[in-house]
């Protein structure tokens, strides 16, 4: 792509087209138009939301997807309505959020065979997180990633004895250690 | 999923945690089974780390059933055909 001073790839076209559409980097979304080939895709990730009472969880889902997303995976969130609302609220426009579905839901559809992801990540800050993670590493064929975070976070880390790439920080209103550990673990790496 | 909230249920626990509720089932009936997450019970996927502790006691069947925001409740449902299909998986393990 000559001329283009920051290369992309492909599969980035798709996540960079609002961007595009505001006029500054026009030139960039025809370069990538024309090299022909179609978007490709490393793989989708499920995001599994737990209660949103801890408010990082909002705001690191929406993190991540963006990573996601520039790395080539299809993120899909699955949450309860007060989770997934939250987002969708933050998000109108759906820079962000694809498709978010309700968590009974996903649990049906990969139990029943009919749908599964390549990446699973459950937001953990209670015990219900743990179990929801450990449903996940059990019905799905996904690799497991486990965001662990709130006030006692290292108690719920004790109690995760199943496999997964374990993600850990004490953050409840700063989500900066949390990203901080997600970004030292870089989990949309291919 | 089936709607739990629209069937007749008694709270033996509430608020507990996964292996509470699987200590609880254990100690305190003599009839269980240990099934794996998804594991289907009145059309509802089970929830948590396994081995997940189903209680049978007559026609009744003990389970726990996990919210997001609640953790773990331990349900006690009546239901005869269900316990019954139950029991054919306690003869397989």
């Amino acid at each position: 792509m000559p001329g283009n001073p920051h290369p992309v790839q492909c599969h980035e076209a798709q996540s960079y087209s609002l961007w595009l559409k505001n006029g500054n980097y026009t030139k960039w979304q025809e370069l990538v138009n024309l090299s022909g080939e179609p978007p490709t895709s490393l793989g989708s990730a499920l995001l599994v939301l737990g209660c949103p009472q801890v408010p990082v969880q909002t705001s690191i889902a929406l993190y991540l997807i963006n990573r996601l997303k520039k790395s080539g995976f299809v993120p899909v969130v699955a949450g309860n309505k007060a989770a997934n609302t939250l987002l969708v609220i933050a998000d109108p426009d759906r820079h962000y959020l694809g498709e978010v579905m309700d968590l009974d839901r996903a649990v049906t559809m990969i139990t029943d065979k009919k749908r599964d992801f390549d990446r699973c990540f459950v937001f953990i800050h209670n015990d219900a997180g743990i179990s929801y993670a450990a449903t996940m590493g059990a019905i799905s064929k996904a690799k497991i990633y486990t965001l662990v975070y709130g006030e006692h976070y290292e108690d719920l880390v004790k109690n995760i004895d199943f496999p997964c790439t374990i993600i850990a920080a004490k953050a409840v209103h700063n989500p900066l250690p949390l990203k901080k550990a997600l970004d030292e673990v870089t989990p949309w790496a291919a | 999923m089936g709607c739990v909230e629209s069937m007749n249920y008694e709270i033996l626990m509430r608020n507990g945690s996964f292996k509470e509720c699987r200590e609880y089932i254990r100690q305190h009936f003599t009839e269980y089974i240990d099934v794996q997450p998804g594991f289907k019970i009145f059309d509802i996927h089970t929830i948590g780390v396994p081995p997940i502790a189903i209680g049978l006691d007559r026609d009744f069947i003990i389970f726990p059933y996990t919210k997001p925001c609640h953790g773990t409740f331990l349900l006690r449902m009546e239901d005869t055909a269900e316990a019954a299909r139950l029991r054919t998986f306690k003869k397989r393990v």
